[in-house]
């Protein structure tokens, strides 16, 4: 396709959302799926729900749970309701990021501007936490052309700076 | 357009489409398809520059990215100045403005040329053996000197305006080349359906394809086969094609940097585009395919202007319809230079001679030369050359005249053989071997993923390079795991140049013969580098500069290393070769910094109340990467005046203070109190919730790594805090505990620094500030004591506050989702005016807590404090058999009566604010022993005087002893006191 | 930049994304306070730091953020195998490659 006619790729910033760091044992990810009504995925990378409602697996044990921000007091009290005897941790992160939808067909080479990963590779859909440019952020590819990336609000002006700039060398 | 040197239907240029330039303010004209090199061959010009050393006259040595003498500054409007590029690897383009560089006053005429007559002062080592003494010279004198007339081109003194950007790529096979050798890889690799990256120095792939007359490849003409091939990999989705891409460095497993010219060659430079692009990328497999480079002879006057080498020649002639004179001579040792004369005298020019070294030489070559009509003398050994600023003349010896011979010419093109380039064979570690045929290293064996083809490898000419570049795409994509079932084609090449560079063992002349072009490096200096008693050709490359320069030694590596072996007494490969080390070929500041620059130049940390300071005209600091309010100067205060103010305001009503960089941690499971219990030097197991501590963590070694304030949020919940620079250390030191100590703990932990955005509000004032808008908290100081904790609202918005204090004053510090910190922060501030609220920085906040003796890790400890020595004892669990550290606090050392230890400083003369980091001495005389320094100092507002704190030997059993503190020539005398300055009985913590 | 497996990802990742850690192998004593001063000593300081291949810690920090453990071969600077905590280290390749 000549370059002309390629949708350009853009930054977009995400709706506020709710956001759960997750940990917890084995034994404990059927409460979990009771409680979110999502699947919680074993293998590091793995991802399962839409793009607005996931949860992705980040670590041997720990998951992040993402939903739309209208959830919030649904989401809190049914937290409240867990169990004595569950063995794990929910921690509310959801004013620690910010999320922007990376979109276009240069998407992953945009995100490979400061990321040491093989983005393009990465499988569909997938989530990873990786680096950009020396500043932990958080990935998801729900498809080859659109990326979900969130980083923590502090590093927002550097991490938007780092992509504005990028954004040059696509055209 | 005078074009005088340009042939009719020759060359690879584009006739159509003239271009204009200047060198040294003289306009001339091109060709599309130019490089500046030949187009200033074509206009005559031979004389481009002066040598670095002796000031000698240069002209041209080569046509790629090998030449060591063509060294232009290139410049473009403002900020735009390129210096020390080769002229053989700037494409022309309409205004292109160039000039030569290291002269005065003019290229011609040069006065640094006296150096010349000079230059038996300047042999090797001449700075070592000269600028020695007397020492004191070295500043005033030598250095200025040296750096006076050091370097080549002139540094740009304007901002570079240009963007540069980088990128990561991945790709199952890498090629490096797209000669031949390289474009046979690329389409054997590509045919699989593997990811391939084919990238190229030069403006047009071809390699030395564009440099000869075209031949036949399987029956079609070589420049059809080019054709076809680029249009069949740059069509194929899986392949890059990447020109002006030079392959710069080649790291671990494969990873390589490419540095991509964007725009460099363009007239009209485009808008917001990058200049250049830096790749990095990560390859399954490399094909090798970089060619080889030829070398010049080593005689007495091989440096003139006019003498280049022979592929060179071939290279303008071909390549761009220019010939380097009407009258060459060609000097070599290899059957390769024989070429070029014949295809100089094919386009109608007179050869004079060729002059081989070699007593024999193959009877078809001499019978193509007589046909020719050029002379030709075997056995012979150039004697010198002449001509001020180009070469007029050669003199040989030659058996055949019984002596010597002068030979009239305008240039003289030599070859001493080719050297394969190892230089990213040998970066990826790839062993080498002598070869003595070439008289040059080849690579040797194999290595994991790393494939050569063509004359990089040893093997020369067109079917060579298209077999063994054929081959080496077929070995490189199966090693990245794809199936080639395509065959090869025959490859059936016919017409192909001469291309035998076997060369016998290089002869080594008396006199002044260059090795060294760039740096002025002579065979002479290295032999006196050999004779002064360097034998490690490392050693000699440092004492002679020999293959230092920006050209690193492409041409001259090899008979530098010839020259050193034939001094040595040994053979070439017994002397070794000197290190390839990144890069291949100079590359710009900016590729390397890409994205890396102004304000993306490293990671600033903003909180969510920083718009506001910055609204407010506040003064900023970095604490690790964060930038934080220091102070809040109003009109023409001086941050003394204005630190002052708020100090004070904090004492007398209340002041706000944003918190957010504190790091913060939150843990959680069953087993987190146990977990802190292990950590933290305090006891946590009996905290209740809605209670906090400050917190003390210690290394293994007993040392304070950390410090902060710890909540109970519920029996399975900690809200522990951190220092702002700590934040991730402490994080990291956790998990390491966590997961490979005490993996059987259930306890997790998450940050949550960025998840609060933290609201300090102190002083007498700060309960009735903040009451109004709290739900859900009796703030009552009997329910909500000092030290409390609790969850509610501020103005509708969760709450997580705490009852602390690190000003002394009464102290409660607000946390709220970070989203909604600014929006929080507003309401309180509007709201102060009632109370005399003040916001105050860091600076303010580092006043108040000194004059409380609250520590600042970091800045009152060093890495080698114990609570003890901090004054922190009172903080550790005494009946815990056990925390991260507590071993060490018994270590002898630990025990020392005369360990640093925290105290207290206050100056005889109350208006003194002593230094930072000023020492502390017992007393100014002669015996005076050497006690510690001061770790924080500030003017007390408070108390109309300055405090300080000092680590200082013995400190706690030296109370009111007097000190000697000194910085640089300023001397104060203070008294030792303890830590706490102000409010000693605490009473301000509930005012 | 090396290239590194992450036992725990089952994923060969850039070398950005980990951190060293140091020597692996190195356990905490059970009572540090049963220790001599001597015992205590070595085990804060002293370290092998080998030649050649070498076991030590990384962590996947800008990852799953998990320690784990690494057969390096600080000549070449290879990483030779990786492991997940806990497990037994493989032993050293031998130098001739000899059992013989």
């Amino acid at each position: 396709m000549p370059d002309a006619m390629r949708p350009a790729t853009t930054v977009t910033p995400l709706p506020p959302c709710i956001r759960y760091s997750i940990r917890t044992l084995p034994s404990g990810l059927a409460l979990l799926e009771d409680l979110f009504g999502e699947s919680f995925p074993t293998q590091v990378g793995q991802v399962s729900g839409m793009p607005d409602r996931f949860v992705s697996c980040l670590g041997p044990d720990e998951w992040s749970f993402v939903a739309p921000g209208p959830e919030k007091s649904r989401l809190a009290s049914a937290c409240a309701e867990l169990p004595e005897h569950f063995e794990g941790s929910i921690t509310d992160i959801s004013a620690r990021e910010v999320g922007y939808l990376i979109e276009g067909a240069e998407a992953a080479t945009l995100l490979n501007s400061g990321c040491p990963r093989n983005l393009r590779g990465m499988p569909t859909p997938s989530a990873a936490r990786t680096v950009f440019d020396g500043v932990a952020i958080g990935l998801v590819k729900w498809q080859d052309d659109a990326f979900r990336l969130d980083v923590w609000r502090s590093f927002v002006p550097h991490i938007r700076a780092c992509l504005d700039l990028a954004l040059n060398d696509l055209v | 357009m005078r074009n005088t040197f340009r042939l009719p239907d020759t060359g690879r240029i584009d006739r159509g489409k003239p271009v204009s330039f200047r060198f040294n303010g003289t306009q001339h004209t091109g060709f599309v398809g130019d490089t500046l090199a030949s187009a200033l061959l074509a206009n005559g010009v031979h004389l481009v520059g002066r040598s670095f050393k002796y000031h000698r006259p240069r002209g041209f040595l080569s046509a790629g990215a090998e030449e060591p003498n063509a060294l232009v500054t290139v410049t473009r409007g403002a900020g735009r100045t390129t210096p020390n590029l080769p002229a053989t690897m700037i494409e022309l383009y309409e205004g292109l403005e160039a000039h030569s560089q290291n002269h005065w006053p003019s290229l011609s005429f040069d006065v640094g040329a006296v150096n010349d007559l000079l230059h038996p002062l300047f042999a090797a080592g001449f700075y070592y053996k000269t600028f020695m003494w007397p020492r004191s010279f070295w500043d005033k004198v030598y250095e200025p000197f040296i750096r006076q007339a050091a370097g080549l081109g002139k540094s740009p003194t304007q901002r570079d305006p240009d963007i540069y950007t980088s990128r990561h790529a991945f790709c199952d096979v890498l090629i490096v080349g797209a000669g031949a050798a390289g474009i046979a890889a690329a389409l054997a690799a590509a045919k699989t359906g593997a990811q391939v990256i084919l990238a190229d120095e030069q403006a047009k792939p071809g390699g030395t394809m564009l440099k000869e007359h075209p031949a036949r490849i399987d029956g079609a003409p070589s420049d059809t086969w080019l054709h076809t091939s680029l249009a069949t990999l740059r069509e194929a989705e899986n392949v890059t094609v990447l020109e002006r891409t030079c392959a710069f460095g080649v790291y671990h497993e494969n990873f390589i940097g490419l540095r991509q010219a964007l725009t460099d060659h363009q007239a009209d430079l485009p808008p917001d585009q990058p200049r250049e692009r830096l790749w990095k990328v990560r390859a399954k497999a490399v094909v090798l395919a970089q060619g080889a480079i030829e070398r010049p002879m080593s005689f007495s006057g091989n440096d003139r202007p006019g003498v280049m080498l022979a592929g060179a020649a071939r290279t303008y002639l071909n390549g761009h319809g220019v010939c380097v004179g009407h009258r060459p001579v060609i000097v070599t040792s290899n059957d390769t230079a024989w070429q070029s004369a014949f295809d100089l005298a094919g386009a109608g020019m007179s050869v004079s001679a060729i002059v081989d070294v070699r007593d024999t030489v193959a009877k078809g070559l001499v019978a193509r030369a007589d046909r020719a009509g050029i002379a030709v003398f075997t056995g012979s050994q150039v004697l010198g050359t002449s001509g001020r600023l180009r070469v007029s003349s050669i003199t040989i010896s030659s058996p055949k005249h019984a002596g010597q011979k002068k030979i009239a010419c305008d240039s003289v093109l030599m070859s001493a053989g080719w050297t394969p380039s190892l230089h990213l064979w040998s970066q990826a570690s790839g062993a080498i071997a002598w070869d003595d045929a070439l008289q040059a290293y080849v690579p040797d064996g194999g290595l994991d993923g790393v494939f050569v083809a063509g004359a990089g490898s040893g093997k020369f000419g067109l079917a060579e390079a298209l077999v063994s570049g054929w081959r080496a795409g077929a070995h490189a994509v199966a090693s990245a795991g794809f199936e080639l079932t395509a065959q090869a084609p025959a490859f059936k090449v016919r017409g192909e140049a001469i291309s035998s560079p076997a060369t016998p063992a290089l002869t080594h002349p008396q006199g002044r013969a260059f090795v060294d072009f760039q740096n002025d490096v002579t065979t002479k200096d290295i032999r006196l580098a050999v004779q002064e008693g360097f034998r490690s050709v490392e050693h000699i490359k440092r004492y002679t500069t020999t293959g230092m320069a920006t050209d690193q030694g492409k041409t001259s590596n090899i008979n530098a290393l010839a020259t050193s072996a034939s001094a040595l007494g040994v053979a070439p490969h017994e002397a070794g070769l000197t290190k390839f080390r990144p890069p291949y070929t100079p590359i710009t500041f900016g590729t390397l910094a890409a994205l890396r620059r102004d304000e993306t130049f490293q990671p600033v940390r903003k909180t969510p109340i920083d718009p506001w300071a910055e609204d407010k005209g506040a003064v900023f600091e970095p604490v690790s990467l964060w930038r934080r309010a220091r102070y809040f100067p109003k009109a023409h205060e001086t941050m003394h005046q204005a630190v002052a103010r708020e100090c004070r305001s904090v004492r007398e009503g209340v002041g706000m203070f944003d918190a957010s960089t504190l790091g913060k941690i939150e843990v959680v499971g069953p087993d987190a109190a146990e977990f802190l219990n292990r950590l933290y030097v305090n006891a946590w197991t009996t905290l209740k919730p809605g209670r906090c501590k400050y917190g003390v963590l210690l290394g293994e070694d007993g040392f304070i790594r950390d410090d902060g304030v710890i909540a109970r949020i519920a029996e399975d919940r900690f809200h522990v805090t951190t220092t702002t620079g700590g934040a991730a250390r402490v994080l990291t030191m956790m998990e390491d505990y966590r997961q490979t100590e005490w993996p059987d703990l259930k306890v997790w932990l998450t940050s949550t620094t960025e998840q609060w955005a933290v609201i300090a509000v102190n002083g007498p004032n700060a309960k009735r500030l903040i009451e109004p808008f709290i739900e859900g908290i009796d703030l009552s100081d009997e329910t909500f004591r000092h030290m409390s904790y609790a969850e509610g609202t501020i103005a509708g918005v969760e709450l997580r506050l705490f009852r602390v204090s690190f000003t002394g004053e009464r102290g409660y510090e607000i946390n709220v989702p970070a989203s909604e910190g600014l929006r929080i922060w507003d309401m309180l501030h509007a709201a102060g005016a009632d109370h005399g609220l003040v916001v105050y920085g860091t600076e303010t906040m580092h006043v108040l807590r000194a004059e409380k003796g609250y520590i600042i890790v970091g800045q009152d400890t060093d890495g080698t404090v114990t609570p003890q020595d901090a004054g922190l004892a009172w903080a550790i669990g005494k009946k815990k058999p056990d925390f991260v550290g507590k071993r060490s606090l018994t270590r002898p050392d630990m025990l020392l009566p005369d360990r640093p230890q925290l105290v207290g400083l206050l100056t005889a003369d109350a208006g003194k604010v002593l230094e930072e980091g000023a020492q502390v001495v017992s007393d100014w005389s002669a015996t005076a022993r050497p006690l510690g320094h001061v770790t924080s100092s500030y003017w007390s507002e408070a108390l109309g005087r300055s405090i300080a704190l000092a680590l200082v030997a013995g400190g706690h059993d030296a109370m009111d002893t007097e000190v000697t503190v000194v910085a640089g020539r300023d001397m104060a005398s203070a008294t030792i006191t303890g830590t706490v300055f102000y409010d000693p009985k605490g009473e301000r913590i509930n005012a | 930049m090396i290239q590194i497996h992450c036992p725990y990802c089952c994923e060969l990742l850039p070398e950005q994304e980990f951190a060293y850690a140091g020597e692996a192998h190195i356990v905490r004593p059970e009572d540090p306070g049963a220790l001599s001063d001597e015992a205590w000593r070595d085990y804060l300081f002293l370290r092998t730091n080998a030649r050649g291949p070498y076991h030590e810690r990384w962590r996947h920090v800008h990852g799953c953020s998990r320690f784990f453990n690494a057969l390096r071969d600080t000549v070449s600077d290879r990483i030779l195998v990786t492991y997940r905590m806990g497990e037994a280290p493989p032993a050293p390749p031998s130098e001739e490659g000899g059992d013989a």
